[in-house]
């Protein structure tokens, strides 16, 4: 047998033991794709279930209930510090310019 | 040597003969050549191969990993629908459905018994009837909790199956049942905005954003319902609107229903009924505001006064006030004494014509376009007589749905510049499709007499001190073909904040409110829809972040016009 015919045998089989191994290495990594995409699939279906129940236990319902009986209530104009008599002087040069304007008007 | 005969293909027409070659050197060179063409056709096919493999290993491999990531997503095939601040209000959740091949079934009667311990919903003669009906694909139950589809596992019948299901479930049970409607155990959307949007929602896969708040939609449910318990009344309704874009930001209609639960309910259930978008009522005294709107608009001044000592007759009419004043009053007093008599003598000065066209141009004349499919028609007069001038300057003759209402006044408020109501969420920064309807001198001088009767008129109730609350009572009645429907009026109170510079627009009505003691007896809308909506406010102000401030928002300029009595 010539040299050349022994060199390409060779190289043949290293060839295909190289193939060989990079399929089985491609369906590994296929299986744990698979395998992740189902576990992403289960999170998400997870993270779906949960943001229904939050928005459910975020019912302002069920809030104002809880609220209650904290002694908490919503929030009144007096509450607000720009409102406070106090704030007054600050706050009487600014509010409602257009209003002046259009007052005027004939 | 002797004579070597090779095969030479002729023509591919002609027969193939045997040559005769008469030198090796010559049969030599035309082997060669031949091998050569041969190669060369060999070598191009595997080009073409690697070219291919090439091809498909570096850049249409992209194909397949898309393919995965379409996997990951769509768990449920029905997109979410969310508030403007990304609150789910209703999504679709995964669950199990059971079936059976009925001809698998073994010992139907046995399967029966079982299933019936499991599932007591169901009875054992309707599961015996469907599981010996020989089909090959029968619905046992739908939407099977995971401990229920468990526990139907363990019995290990064979012929029942499990699917894969979705159910539409809405977290907030009622709140937003006449707006968002409802679907049937298949997912179709039956009402609402599950019907209008039903393609979309199933094709489309992010979430589907709506412009209403949950906590606004809440708090205007909370105020109506404790209205109606303590006016005993039979129901209510009530809208938040953004005058400014449009925007409802709250649609609530009583009595309302769970769409989690609607299966059970009579189709024709009054709950069903959103009186909002699909009642049609003659509105009453909100309508001055469009009489008076129109008035001052072609001109009118509010300082004008006119004679309404009662009995006003037209033809067989006869128009008398309820709080009966002999003389002359201003337009500005006229307004906020809510007096029918001046109303008609305003409307009698600009005529009909010019009424119709000013209906027209607010959409009085024909249903909404709104995103849910219950949408009332109008119903007014073909022939627009004097009487009907006079009637619909105060607000009768003429039936529209509440949202008609809102939205033109909401235009008359917003420098006279109507933005149609929508039930999406509107991107402020893009350009806002308005229409123009009144002057912004009317505009802001309807603020200052809406404001007055809050201040001093028919709506001190709905007061919030720090808001500037700006408003008009109303009585509606319902039509029931050409005659009123005796007891069933809705009162009203269209509510406006801050007065000076108007973002929103709060419409409450209330279905046939009796007089009660803190009330003194009376039932009109000043008593009953003005303080739900002055309740509504407060609470709703600082959610939408409207800063209270200390002062009057327009100074004493429109007391010089109504004099002595409501000033002392």
């Amino acid at each position: 047998m010539q040299r050349s015919t022994l060199l390409l045998a060779l190289c043949a089989l290293i060839v295909g033991a190289a193939l060989f191994k990079l399929k089985y290495k491609v369906v590994d990594l296929e299986q744990q794709l698979a395998q992740t995409v189902a576990m992403i699939r289960q999170e998400e279906k997870n993270i779906h279930m949960l943001q229904a129940e939050w928005s459910h236990l975020n019912d302002p319902k069920r809030l104002q209930m809880l609220a209650h009986q904290l002694d908490i209530g919503p929030v009144r104009a007096t509450q607000v510090i720009a409102f406070l008599p106090s704030q007054e002087k600050k706050t009487e040069a600014a509010p409602q310019p257009q209003l002046a304007s259009l007052h005027e008007a004939p | 040597m002797s004579e070597h005969a090779f095969y030479v293909p002729q023509d591919h027409l002609s027969f193939s003969t045997w040559r005769t070659v008469h030198h090796p050197r010559q049969a030599l060179e035309m082997a060669h050549s031949r091998l050569l063409v041969v190669c060369c056709g060999f070598i191009l096919i595997f080009l073409v191969i690697a070219v291919r493999l090439v091809d498909l290993g570096l850049f249409q491999g992209k194909e397949g990993g898309e393919g995965y990531r379409r996997h990951t997503t769509g768990i449920v095939s029905r997109a979410n629908i969310v508030d403007r601040n990304g609150e789910v209000i209703a999504t679709s959740l995964q669950t199990s459905s059971l079936y059976a091949n009925a001809r698998i079934v073994l010992d139907a009667k046995e399967a029966a018994t079982k299933l019936v311990q499991v599932l007591p919903g169901l009875t054992y003669e309707d599961i015996l009837r469907r599981l010996q009906s020989g089909k090959g694909f029968i619905w046992l139950a739908r939407h099977l909790t995971p401990q229920k589809q468990a526990a139907i596992m363990r019995l290990g019948i064979p012929g029942l199956s499990f699917q894969q299901d979705e159910r539409r479930v809405y977290p907030h049970g009622e709140l937003f049942s006449h707006v968002l409607g409802y679907t049937n155990i298949d997912n179709k959307g039956l009402s609402g905005i599950e019907q209008k949007f039903d393609d979309f929602l199933n094709s489309q896969g992010s979430a589907f954003a709506l412009s209403l708040d949950t906590r606004v939609q809440h708090v205007l449910r909370d105020e109506l319902l404790a209205g109606i318990e303590k006016f005993k009344a039979q129901g209510g309704a009530g809208v938040v609107m953004n005058v400014r874009t449009g925007e409802l930001l709250a649609m609530v209609s009583l009595p309302d229903f769970d769409p989690n639960q609607v299966g059970k309910m009579d189709p024709r259930h009054e709950a069903l009924f959103n009186r909002i978008t699909l009642g049609v009522y003659e509105m009453g005294s909100n309508f001055k505001i469009f009489t008076t709107a129109l008035y001052l608009d072609k001109g009118g001044d509010v300082a004008r006064t006119f004679d309404v000592t009662p009995p006003l007759r037209v033809g067989r009419f006869r128009i008398t006030d309820i709080h009966p004043v002999y003389g002359a009053m201003t337009v500005a007093k006229i307004f906020t004494e809510s007096s029918n008599i001046g109303m008609a003598k305003m409307a009698l000065q600009f005529g009909g014509t010019s009424q119709r066209n000013f209906f027209e141009k607010l959409g009085f004349f024909k249903p909404l376009s709104l995103q849910i499919p219950e949408l009332g028609s109008p119903l007014y007069p073909k022939e627009w007589s004097e009487a009907t001038t006079i009637t619909a300057s105060y607000g009768y003759g003429v039936a529209v749905s509440p949202l008609h209402l809102v939205s033109a006044i909401g235009g008359i408020i917003n420098n006279g510049v109507m933005v149609p109501p929508t039930l999406l969420k509107v991107d402020p920064t893009k350009g806002l499709k308005g229409k123009r309807i009144v002057s912004e001198k009317t505009s802001h001088r309807m603020r200052q007499l809406l404001h007055q009767v809050v201040a001093e008129g028919t709506g001190k109730k709905a007061n919030v001190p720090g808001y500037q609350v700006g408003g008009k009572t109303g009585t509606a009645n319902t039509l029931a073909g050409r005659s009123y429907k005796e007891g069933s009026n809705l009162t009203s109170f269209v509510a406006t904040f801050p007065i000076s510079d108007p973002q929103f627009l709060v419409l409450i009505l209330v279905d046939r409110p009796q007089g009660i003691q803190e009330t003194y007896g009376f039932n009109a809308g000043g008593w009953n829809a003005a303080p739900i909506a002055g309740l509504v406010i407060g609470r709703i102000a600082p959610l939408l972040q409207v800063m209270p401030l200390p002062n009057s928002p327009f100074g004493d300029g429109i007391a010089q016009f109504i004099p002595a009595r409501i000033f002392e």
